[in-house]
């Protein structure tokens, strides 16, 4: 944050705009966690995209489109060819940290964020747990500030198919 | 910037900053940049962890960091008793206390996912007691101490 030479009013925009910018990463993970998908979906502008890795499945593109994918990785619908490939199960909780924001305009910014999530996967008592990071773009819209673009990274995981790329290193 | 209200939400958001920005550097194996979030004189105690006592000195802990990363086998003389091949830091909790615009106490916990070179993977919970003061680069660590609660090994 480089706020130095900015008025106080400045500063406070700037502080309000990342306030807006956490909270939509909160309710993103709060919508999914309660099966609320068509909540989720208006954290996302109508163009986003949404890239889980290509184990996960295709990268989506839109809200809608992200909230029908959502909706299904937490079915039980059979898995087809072309489709969301991974089933979360029954329960879920997203627990969002460390998160980094930076502006690349009055409008528009990048953030990275933890997240560490539990998943009671479906027929199987250990549950899923993965380490990863959200790497979001974000654009001001009428309604607020929504995500544009969402890549998922891995750190690690246990007893989960395999979700988002390699965490980079070096 | 007058107000002085604006000025503690401004080093309120800097300084959690800082705590994020080591564990990306960490995380993505960056010993330099982890260790630039610390003074030049800081302290780092890991406590009885560490037989060989805290690390004085930025330059002191990114040797730790680099031997903590690397493929070296462990020795009576390592400092670092592991060998990490991929990490990922979750912090939570951090409560500030902003002692004046020069100095503050900061409390974090962080829950933390290791994987060692030896395939073996553990859970780390703990907690963070930072001392931090404002140079002309911005917000630093100068002391840092570091408790653990509990450690888990996975697989």
């Amino acid at each position: 944050v480089v706020l130095m030479e900015k008025s106080d009013s400045e500063i406070l925009r700037e502080l309000l705009d990342r306030a807006q910018i956490q909270d939509v990463l909160y309710t993103y993970a709060r919508s999914v966690d309660t099966n609320d998908f068509e909540r989720m979906s208006r954290c996302f502008t109508d163009d986003a995209t949404w890239d889980y890795g290509p184990e996960a499945g295709p990268v989506v593109t839109g809200s809608k489109a992200i909230e029908k994918f959502a909706a299904k990785a937490y079915s039980d619908a059979p898995v087809e060819d072309g489709d969301v490939k991974i089933r979360h199960g029954l329960a879920a909780s997203h627990h969002v940290s460390n998160i980094l924001i930076q502006f690349d305009g009055p409008d528009s910014a990048r953030s990275e964020a933890y997240v560490h999530t539990f998943h009671q996967m479906l027929n199987d008592d250990a549950p899923g747990l993965v380490w990863g990071r959200w790497h979001d773009q974000f654009r001001r819209t009428a309604d607020g500030w929504k995500i544009c673009a969402r890549k998922m990274l891995l750190a690690g995981k246990e007893n989960y198919p395999a979700i988002g790329y390699p965490v980079l290193s070096g | 910037m007058s107000d002085p209200a604006v000025a503690e939400l401004m080093a309120r958001t800097q300084i959690e900053e800082v705590l994020y920005r080591w564990a990306r550097a960490a995380d993505l194996r960056r010993p330099e940049e982890a260790a630039a979030v610390f003074t030049e004189d800081c302290t780092v105690d890991y406590g009885p962890r560490f037989p060989h006592g805290p690390l004085c000195g930025r330059t002191a802990y990114v040797d730790y960091m680099r031997e903590s990363m690397s493929d070296t086998a462990l020795a009576p003389g390592s400092v670092s008793k592991v060998r990490t091949v991929q990490c990922s830091h979750h912090f939570s909790s951090v409560a500030i206390d902003l002692r004046s615009p020069q100095e503050a106490g900061v409390v974090s916990r962080c829950f933390s996912w290791c994987q060692h070179r030896n395939g073996h993977t553990r859970l780390h919970w703990s907690v963070f007691l930072d001392t931090f003061v404002h140079t002309d680069d911005g917000w630093r660590i100068r002391m840092r101490r570091n408790v653990l609660t509990h450690a888990q090994h996975r697989t």
